[in-house]
């Protein structure tokens, strides 16, 4: 066995996370820095970036409702809401009985796509 | 974990931060939480011609517990094909110790405040033919009903995901000022005195720490219930909490100080939805709310058999959405007021069949089974409006693969018995201890009159800060009380408040953010959310003896005394949730007072169904009133529900 090869600037200290750790993701790629996810939390999970114009950051993930007002205000799609593991529950296919839980890496496709009933499209939404 | 190591080098606030800067706003009626109770209080004031500001924790379009979304429209009993009148209903119920001047008036609003959010622009009826044809579609209105298929008792909502956004975009169009992110923190009242007229309201910005006096000439309470104040759990996602986290009982807590009545404030039951057992709404295995009538598979693809309200086998899908012969409808409600009212359901022998190996768990919601517009109507209409539903649930589910046409959503695993009752996203009804009711009305509230106003002149009260719960009760109590209040503001003039009292709130709300240093702060948020909530469990559960209550109270006020005083608020986020700390513990001391009095009150000679108020004196005493049952419907108000809120309504169409 050969030792691990970790870059020391990756080992640290911080307080513990009190979680859960991922409410929701913000992908750095896709944002624009536009604030409006922050600007609609109703607990200021997510709060602006103080630097201007860089993505907001998820300072209080422990306090999300996870009722992804956020990902709905996001113009870009930049957003994802996850829930934490022990929310995460089962599905069984029908035709198959395979069984698979919410969030396995190798879930099936995605193969669902309706708008729900009476789901304004984004230009009027906006 | 970026975050985390960001943390390191310490964020900067991302706003100008001005503690103690102090603003002023001056108004006709201030509404103090703006959720849809508070939203509709606020438009039908300003239609009244009144200047009014509307305040709420978070941004206003989004706020409060529907803010959202919603997937059903209940109690409609006020729609002109109603199979019967809000005033039949009354006749019939038993109130149960409940107001029935406060439900009725919330019953009798719930179309007309259904036509007003439609005018507003939601657009509620199946336009575009998606239904056509189907059972839930009511021809005549184009509306599509739910649980009753018979009778339009309830509606499923169609675009109830934008409830709260035209509620917000009305308010704007028609003038309110807007304050958002603004905590009210307590109440103005006439020379400062407890029990006194209420003439405005205090607050804060949790961006940027400025401290607010609001002069107003009535108040309106639309804050919710109080939440939380039992439990605390680091295993408690927010996603498994029923209410707003905003909710925790501020303007109940705000009112009891300046001397507002309480009511039923000593009543306890189950703790459902709101302890760490709980799952997603509406995100697992269920064939309750909005799952009605789902079709429930065991572990064998076995299907469990369907009972109406009184044991009868329901024989086909179709038949679990029509009342049975000695109904006079399928209410989604169930309670003594809605006496035969109670669903279908699966069968009531269900846990027996389970321990006897008959079902094999877990079960599995076979929503795939069901009928495409039964699928949709579920998967579609009402997941994909309800609030916590049509993200968390509807696309990232659909994201993960779970697709409703051709697969079966786990029900939790459970003790059998916990089958036989309600919604099983809510988590085992046993799991936690039956600490307090959080369903329709029973939670306790602030005691109203027939205008909806509190004991105190000019302060008025809407939505679950009255007890009124659920969309259409909240919406319909607002538009309602939002009149009354704009009727009080036109007979009084503004009044300057008193200093001292603005003085007093000023320091208590900034003494957080003055401690510093490793001596004097070092307790957070949430480790004293964690110890009062400890206090509550073991003195204020189902066995209640005036030694352990009275302990309660001491225990609390050497928390007060000693921990808050080593609170820490490291900005203005944490410095509203240092001081939504105080308000658990003001709510706490409320339960334990009102508790303390209930027992009294069963040692002395009081006839039974005497309804008991409690509230503070500006002494420090805390003093319990009783009325007769159906005070409501006794001299000085008429004997008549309806001739009671029709002169209340008098002057509306001036």
């Amino acid at each position: 066995m050969e030792p691990l090869r970790i870059d020391e600037s990756e080992i640290y200290i911080v307080p513990n996370p009190t979680g859960p750790t991922e409410a929701v993701t913000i992908d750095e790629d896709i944002c624009v820095g536009c604030n409006a996810c922050a600007n609609i939390c109703r607990t200021q999970t997510i709060m602006p970036n103080p630097v201007a114009g860089k993505s907001p950051v998820v300072v209080f993930p422990d306090e999300c409702w996870y009722c992804a007002c956020c990902v709905e205000a996001c113009r870009t799609g930049a957003l994802q809401m996850h829930l934490p593991i022990n929310q995460r529950i089962f599905f069984k296919r029908k035709a198959t009985g395979e069984i698979f839980r919410l969030g396995q890496a190798d879930a099936p496709e995605k193969t669902f796509f309706k708008e729900p009933y009476g789901w304004l499209g984004e230009e009027e939404r906006a | 974990m970026e975050y985390q190591a960001k943390a390191e080098q310490r964020l900067a606030w991302s706003y100008p931060v001005q503690y103690g800067k102090v603003n002023h706003v001056h108004t006709d009626v201030l509404v103090v939480g703006t959720g849809l109770a508070g939203g509709c209080a606020g438009l039908s004031a300003l239609r009244r011609g009144c200047r009014v500001a509307v305040v709420d924790k978070a941004p206003i379009k989004r706020s409060g517990c529907g803010g959202a979304g919603m997937d059903h429209w209940n109690n409609l009993l006020s729609n002109p094909d109603s199979p019967m009148t809000p005033e039949e209903n009354m006749e019939r119920g038993n109130l149960n110790g409940r107001q029935g001047h406060r439900d009725y008036i919330a019953v009798k609003g719930t179309w007309e405040a259904l036509l007003e959010i439609e005018k507003l622009g939601l657009p509620i009826r199946d336009k575009d033919g998606d239904f056509a044809g189907q059972r839930t579609l009511d021809g005549k209105t184009n509306l599509l009903k739910a649980y009753d298929y018979k009778d339009m008792i309830a509606v499923k909502l169609r675009g109830g995901q934008y409830l709260k956004p035209v509620i917000y975009e009305g308010l704007c169009k028609e003038g309110a000022e807007i304050f958002e992110r603004i905590m009210v923190t307590a109440l103005l009242t006439e020379d400062g005195k407890t029990g006194a007229r209420v003439i405005g309201a205090m607050g804060f910005s949790m961006e940027t720490g400025e401290f607010y006096v609001f002069h107003a000439k009535s108040v309106i309470i639309a804050s919710g219930y109080a939440c939380t104040i039992w439990t605390y759990s680091t295993e408690l996602t927010g996603n498994s909490y029923r209410w707003d986290p905003n909710e925790i009982g501020d303007g109940l807590a705000m009112a009891w100080k300046a001397g507002a009545e309480v009511f039923g404030m000593e009543k306890n039951g189950h703790t459902n939805g709101q302890h760490p057992f709980a799952w997603p709404r509406f995100g697992v295995g269920n064939a309750a709310n909005t799952w009605f009538p789902c079709t429930i598979v065991d572990n064998n693809g076995k299907e469990i058999p369907w009972v109406d309200h009184a044991g009868n086998p329901v024989k086909n899908y179709e038949d679990r959405n029509m009342p049975s012969d000695d109904q006079p409808y399928c209410g989604s409600t169930i309670s003594d007021v809605w006496k035969g009212a109670a669903l279908p359901s699966l069968t009531k022998d269900l846990p027996e069949r389970i321990r006897s190996g008959e079902f094999e768990l877990p079960l599995w919601a076979d929503i795939s089974s069901l009928p495409e517009d039964e699928r949709y109507s579920i998967w579609g209409m009402m997941i994909g409006n309800e609030g916590k539903s049509r993200y968390t649930i509807y696309d990232l589910y659909t994201r993960e693969g779970f697709n409703p046409d051709t697969d079966m959503l786990m029900a939790p695993i459970m003790m059998p018995e916990s089958y036989s009752i309600g919604a099983w996203f809510h988590g085992e009804k046993d799991a936690a201890k039956m600490w307090r009711s959080e369903s329709s009305g029973a939670q306790g509230e602030l005691a109203v009159d027939w205008n909806l106003m509190s004991s105190l002149p000019g302060l008025f009260v809407a939505g679950a800060s009255s007890g009124l719960e659920g969309s259409s009760y909240a919406c319909s109590s607002g538009f309602y009380a939002g009149n009354r209040a704009a009727e009080f503001a036109g007979t009084v003039e503004e009044t300057e408040p008193d200093e001292v009292q603005i003085q007093a709130e000023f320091n208590r709300v900034y003494e957080p953010v003055m401690r510093t240093g490793q001596k004097d702060s070092y307790i957070s948020w949430k480790e004293l959310w964690g110890g009062t909530a400890r206090v509550m469990q073991q003195c204020c559960g189902d066995f209640r003896t005036p030694s352990v209550l009275k302990h309660g109270l001491s225990w609390l006020d050497s928390i007060r005394k000693n921990e808050m005083k080593h609170t820490y608020a490291r900005n203005p986020h944490e410095l509203a949730r240092v001081l939504e700390d105080e308000s658990r513990i003001a709510v706490s001391e409320i339960f334990l007072y009102a508790s303390l009095e209930k027992l009294k009150s069963e040692k002395s000679e009081l006839p039974e169904g005497t309804y008991m108020f409690n509230r503070l004196e500006g002494d420090g005493k805390v003093v319990s009133t009783y009325k007769e049952p159906k005070y409501w419907l006794k001299a000085p108000y008429s004997d008549s529900y309806l001739e009671n809120y029709e002169n209340c309504r008098a002057k509306e169409g001036e």
